[in-house]
């Protein structure tokens, strides 16, 4: 054909497969006229066309493993060293071990860490790095920290020093557990008894700041801890003012320490709380913390603050003009009481309390008070009631205050929370493929969607189980869904399938198409206002918005290159639908997932905390108010933290409420939550790192554990003595550890920084080879860990090790995409593969005389057993698989080889070596599959005799759990509170 | 970020016409897809196959720098990948029709590859020779083929790359491989 023909026999193709097949001859025969050779060329596309021409669809998935393979085998330079975000755990500043973050707040990171020297965990408040760069400030600070580090009080979090080292300045402060006043003030108002019992201690710690000359100048429920015991620890004493005169405060990144310029004057504290005096911008005194309790103690009996606003500015008009609303106050609040209250809220603080301890003596006036109107009541109730506030301060108090918690309206019964699981029947398991959510809870809480059976590399169907039904059903006409989440209204679930993001009824009904979505799905959600965020793999783009009812998506956010951001993911959209919680993954294997909010209207984002997969759920509560919780995911929990979603601020640490949670390698968790606080995920095991143990399988199927610790273990390897198994351990980095059969004892052999595995035992048990480094090159040491470690082979193409000739002459390894057999040299000479012994396949194993070497090859189409001999490999081939079979392993008797059939089940297969022929007889299964098996690696071992086989074993998540089974969870929140007891009295 | 600084240079000197720009994209291409495939073959280690589609974006995001890239260098990124896999493919399969050994143009590595591949195996050296030929004919079904077949880029990455609509990028793969079918068909290959 002519170029000059080409547009037009294309046009009639085009026009013509548009058409039904009845009506192309005509339409051809109309549109072609004489032209015969036009009319043959476009009726030869047709009939291509109508041809399967799906075999172009699938080349890339056909061709993946091979590309693979071709793209691996070389490494030429170096990996680029990227910086990490924060600091890492391990990483070590002064005497402290950093352990974890445990939030990040106005005044920087917050770390958990361990003080080697005297053996416990502190909390490290890291300083941003310009505070150290300027000199005098950094002096100033040194000095206040200094002297704030000498208030020693058993109800203030104390300051233990400041550390500098390792280029990083922190803060040792106590490690204060539990949730903070602010979360216990969001889940509804205080008992009198609790809240009087919180205040006197509150006053007695700023008393005794107070007489070092100590102000602490940003008292608020957020800075002060409630402990398990009910002991109160006020955090913070003073570094309000030691924060002051930073160069610059970042008004964005610190809602809770704001500062804005008032007269020429940095106002520094928290608007809600600030005194008059402080509003104005007007020196300070002690008489601010005055101010202060107040607001806090008003905020603790009506569970909201007496001067709130929405904005600072009018929180600050509020501070200044107007009198708080004490008819919130309960209205049998005691009137010792009240007049605290009235007496610490005054705007002129000359007329103000003046003195935190003229506080706390009114403080004890009304506990007294209240005790003598106690012990003219009904003084036998006491005893029943008495065990709700056991345990919160003095008898005194308790005594004194369960009076008033009678005069109170009796609180409903603490709501248990309760579980139940979710299994999937025999047959249809959940299906944990691809990079996202797999299960969904409908808002209403009423219904559980999953993804069950289909493929790993095409989506599943969908299950949809109402939550009082014991069986669920498949949801009609989805069969490659991903990433399934519901419709505000629960009626509707929505989906990635095909390229396309779509939508399908809860009932089941026609499925509709709402949108074509590049990239693979990384989750999806959708707001009150009927907008849909979803979140792709594509490059360069982030989250994309789009119409519920379909439409053209809109970009949302990018991912900031510069700063390592790979991809946008997982987004969750916020009540009312103006902002979205979502998690950042960034490039390189050091930098974890961050949650992150954007707004959606001005498109400002702001990092929260580390983790993933974050959801936020206001939660209602019995006193008729809703609680505020972020949840995410981080090292396989579920977190819960109060969160304030105007300000997206982390009201206190979180506080793991669910363990075991199947995590995905990048960062999507399964877990779910309903608007009504339920709880859903799932446990079981998605990715290498979870843990597994090694177990002894008999012929028979029976199982023995070896007593090994649960770990991620891959391709063990039993010592030809059978007493020691070297195995390769999953975890940062791959590496080689040793169990020892007898000793039981575990321990790690190889460090290499880039990973190690892969080991292969010397025939005299004495030494280990195995791959390392980039690109993987054969290495070999003692397998007691003694000498140095000797690298055998030095190449641009990387080789794995998989079997050494009983003899020690040669290895067997694999280099992409073929087996090589290297010399062990023993005269100097170094190791290299020999060129004519080349042939494809993989996971070779020499017979026990050496003279045999099976191996896998798909040279037939299917992938299958075949054996050569040794060292004359082109000297004959048998086949000795029938219908497919991988990893071969001969039985150190000779008369058997085993291997695993298509199906992953062990399989032997009786052979003889007589002589120089060889032969094999009829395969048979000796178990069926159920243990770990995965590519690159051979995942089993024999035992010398041949009657037992080393294999690993998934471990469940927790004891008795089936892997891939979902738990709903609900009133997980009483399960937070319960943990409690100081605040948990009604 | 250590990325060569010239990618994002190079890809906006051969949009603007220097043809000798792709010869030094393709080996900076070439070593940052194989960087990223060792590193995610040694990291992750699971039941794991890379997908072309993946590291060709993740080489993207690692190379280029996006603020400073306009859309058709974007276009030419992911063909230059393409052809980088194209390239591999075709070169892996001379090498083993040299060698000649079992019965025909596959050498898989690791088990599991061949079950896709197995009975419907499509001759990559064909293919190639054929693709050269369509370009003679229809640059653009060329391209997307290239994209579609080698990148593995689906319908709507294509079309986004191609700067075409979804539907237009539909109908042109359509056309693309009806008439590489047809020329397949004629050497006697399926």
């Amino acid at each position: 054909m002519t170029d000059e023909r080409w547009p037009r026999v294309k046009a009639l193709f085009e026009a013509a497969a548009d058409r039904p097949a009845h009506e192309r001859d005509a339409f051809l025969a109309a549109e072609t006229g004489d032209d015969e050779q036009l009319r043959r060329d476009v009726e030869s596309l047709l009939a291509s066309d109508a041809s399967d021409t799906s075999l172009l669809d699938q080349l890339p998935a056909a061709h993946a493993p091979v590309l693979s393979g071709l793209l691996a085998e070389d490494w030429t330079a170096p990996e680029p060293a990227t910086p990490a975000a924060g600091l890492p755990p391990g990483l070590r500043l002064g005497p402290y071990d950093i352990v974890a973050l445990l939030g990040a707040g106005a005044m920087g990171e917050v770390y958990r860490a361990r003080d080697t020297k005297l053996n416990r965990d502190v909390a490290l408040k890291v300083l941003p790095a310009r505070f150290a760069l300027d000199p005098d400030y950094r002096a100033r600070f040194t000095r206040e920290a200094q002297v704030l580090a000498t208030l020693n009080h058993p109800n203030i979090g104390a300051i233990y020093g400041l550390e500098a080292s390792n280029g990083a300045d922190a803060l040792v402060l106590e490690l204060v557990d539990g949730p903070t006043l602010a979360d216990r003030i969001a889940l509804g108002p205080l008992s009198g008894a609790d809240a009087l019992a919180v205040a006197h201690q509150i006053a007695d710690a700023v008393e005794a700041a107070h007489e070092k000359g100590i102000i602490h100048r940003d008292l608020k429920p957020a800075n002060i801890k409630v402990a398990p015991d009910g002991v109160v620890k006020v955090l913070d004493f003073g570094l309000a003012r030691v924060w002051d005169g930073a160069p610059h405060v970042d008004l964005a990144a610190s809602p809770s320490l704001t500062a804005s310029g008032i007269g020429g004057q940095t106002l520094l504290g928290t608007p809600t709380y600030m005194s008059p005096e402080q509003a104005r911008g007007q020196s300070l005194d002690r008489r601010t913390d005055i101010w202060s309790f107040g607001c806090v103690l008003y905020e603790m009996l009506t569970g909201g603050p007496p001067f709130a606003a929405e904005t600072i500015s009018d929180s600050l008009a509020a501070t200044l003009e107007h009198e708080p609303d004490y008819s919130r106050l309960p209205a049998d609040t005691p009137a010792p009481i009240r007049r605290v209250l009235r007496r610490c809220l005054e705007k002129d603080r000359k007329r103000r309390l003046d003195s935190a301890a003229a506080v706390r003596l009114e403080i004890d006036d009304a506990i007294a008070s209240a005790e003598a109107e106690a012990n003219t009541r009904a003084s036998t109730a006491s005893r029943r009631t008495t065990a709700g506030v056991v345990g919160l301060v003095s008898a005194l108090a308790v005594a004194a205050l369960v009076t008033w918690a009678l005069m109170r309206p009796a609180p409903a019964a603490p709501t248990l929370p309760s579980r139940f699981s979710i299994v999937p029947p025999p047959g249809r398991p959940a299906n944990v493929s691809g990079s996202a959510r797999d299960i969904a809870l409908s808002p209403d809480g009423r219904h559980v969607v999953y993804r069950f059976g289909g493929s790993n590399t095409a989506g599943s169907p969908l299950m949809v189980r109402a939550i009082d039904q014991l069986e669920g059903q498949p949801l009609a006409g989805v069969d490659g869904a991903y990433a399934p989440f519901f419709s505000p209204d629960s009626q509707w679930i929505g989906f990635f399938e095909d390229g396309e993001l779509r939508k399908a009824p809860v009932g089941g009904g026609p499925t509709v198409t709402l949108a074509a979505v590049i990239g693979g799905p990384l989750g999806a959600s959708w707001g009150d206002d009927n907008a849909i965020v979803y979140a792709t793999d594509a490059p360069e783009t982030g989250l994309w918005r789009v119409s519920a009812d379909g439409g053209t998506p809109a970009r949302l956010t990018t991912p900031d290159v510069a700063r390592h951001e790979i991809a946008h993911a997982f987004p969750s959209v916020l009540p009312g639908g103006r902002g979205v919680l979502f998690t950042i993954l960034a490039t390189g294997e050091t930098e974890a997932p961050q949650v992150a909010f954007v707004d959606v209207t001005t498109g400002r984002r702001k990092t929260i905390v580390g983790g993933s997969q974050a959801e936020y759920v206001d939660v209602p509560r019995p006193s008729g108010k809703t609680a505020g919780y972020l949840l995410f995911a981080s090292a396989g929990t579920v977190r819960a933290v109060p969160f304030d979603a105007k300000r997206l601020d982390l009201l206190a640490m979180p506080v793991p409420i669910v363990e075991g949670l199947m995590t995905k390698p990048r960062g999507a968790a399964n877990y779910a939550v309903s608007r009504a606080g339920t709880l859903l995920y799932m446990s079981g095991t998605a990715d290498q790192t979870a843990p597994r143990s090694l177990v002894w399988v008999d012929r028979k199927g029976h199982e023995e554990p070896l007593g090994a610790p649960l770990r991620a273990y891959g391709t063990p390897r039993l010592s030809p003595d059978g007493t020691r198994v070297a195995t390769e351990v999953y975890d940062r980095n791959t590496d080689i550890w040793i169990w020892d059969v007898t000793r039981q004892t575990l321990r790690r052999l190889t460090f290499e920084p880039d990973g190690d595995g892969m080991s292969v035992w010397t025939p005299d048990g004495r030494g280990i080879i195995y791959e390392s480094g980039r690109p993987p090159n054969l290495y070999r040491r003692a397998a007691d860990g003694t000498g140095t470690v000797e690298r055998l082979i030095t190449s641009a193409m990387g080789q794995w090790p998989t079997a050494i000739t009983p003899d020690g002459t040669f290895l067997a390894g694999f280099d992409p995409p073929g087996l090589i057999f290297v010399p062990l040299a023993r005269d100097g000479a170094r190791p290299a593969p020999v060129a004519d012994m080349r042939f494809p396949g993989a996971f070779a194993d020499f017979s026990p005389n050496g003279r045999y070497v099976a191996y896998q090859s798909s040279e037939s189409g299917r992938v299958e057993i075949y054996v050569r001999p040794f060292p004359q490999v082109d000297g004959g081939r048998w086949q000795v698989s029938a219908a497919g079979g991988t990893r071969p392993v001969w039985a150190k008797n000779g008369r058997e080889l085993f291997y695993l059939d298509a199906s992953n089940a062990m399989t032997s297969v009786p052979v003889s070596l007589s002589g120089s022929t060889f032969s094999a007889g009829k395969p048979a299964t000796v178990f069926e599959t159920k243990y770990v098996q995965s590519n690159p690696s051979r995942h089993y071992d024999v035992s010398a005799d041949g009657q037992r086989f080393l294999m690993i074993k998934d471990a469940p998540a927790s004891p008795g759990a089936m892997p891939a089974s979902m738990v709903v969870v609900e009133h997980w929140v009483e399960e937070l509170t319960r943990r409690v007891p100081a605040t948990n009295a009604p | 970020m250590g990325s060569p600084p010239n990618v994002t240079a190079l890809l906006g000197e051969w949009s603007r016409g220097d043809r000798t720009a792709l010869s030094q994209l393709l080996p900076v291409v070439y070593a940052e897809l194989r960087r990223i495939a060792t590193r995610q073959l040694r990291s992750e280690r699971a039941d794991h196959t890379l997908q072309p589609t993946a590291l060709v974006h993740e080489a993207y995001i690692r190379l280029v720098d996006q603020r400073h890239v306009d859309w058709q260098s974007r276009a030419h990124f992911f063909g230059v990948a393409s052809q980088v896999m194209r390239r591999l493919l075709v070169d892996h399969a001379r090498r083993h029709d040299a060698v000649k050994r079992g019965d025909g143009v596959r050498a898989v590595s690791i088990d599991e590859a061949s079950d896709l591949a197995a009975s419907n195996q499509i001759p990559i050296l064909a293919l190639d020779l054929a693709l050269d030929r369509l370009e003679q004919v229809d640059a653009e079904l060329a391209r997307i083929v290239e994209l579609r077949a080698f990148g593995g880029l689906t319908i709507e990455a294509a079309a986004d790359v191609l700067e075409v609509s979804p539907s237009t990028a539909k109908r042109q793969w359509r056309v693309a491989k009806a008439w590489l079918h047809r020329e397949l068909a004629a050497e006697g290959q399926p």
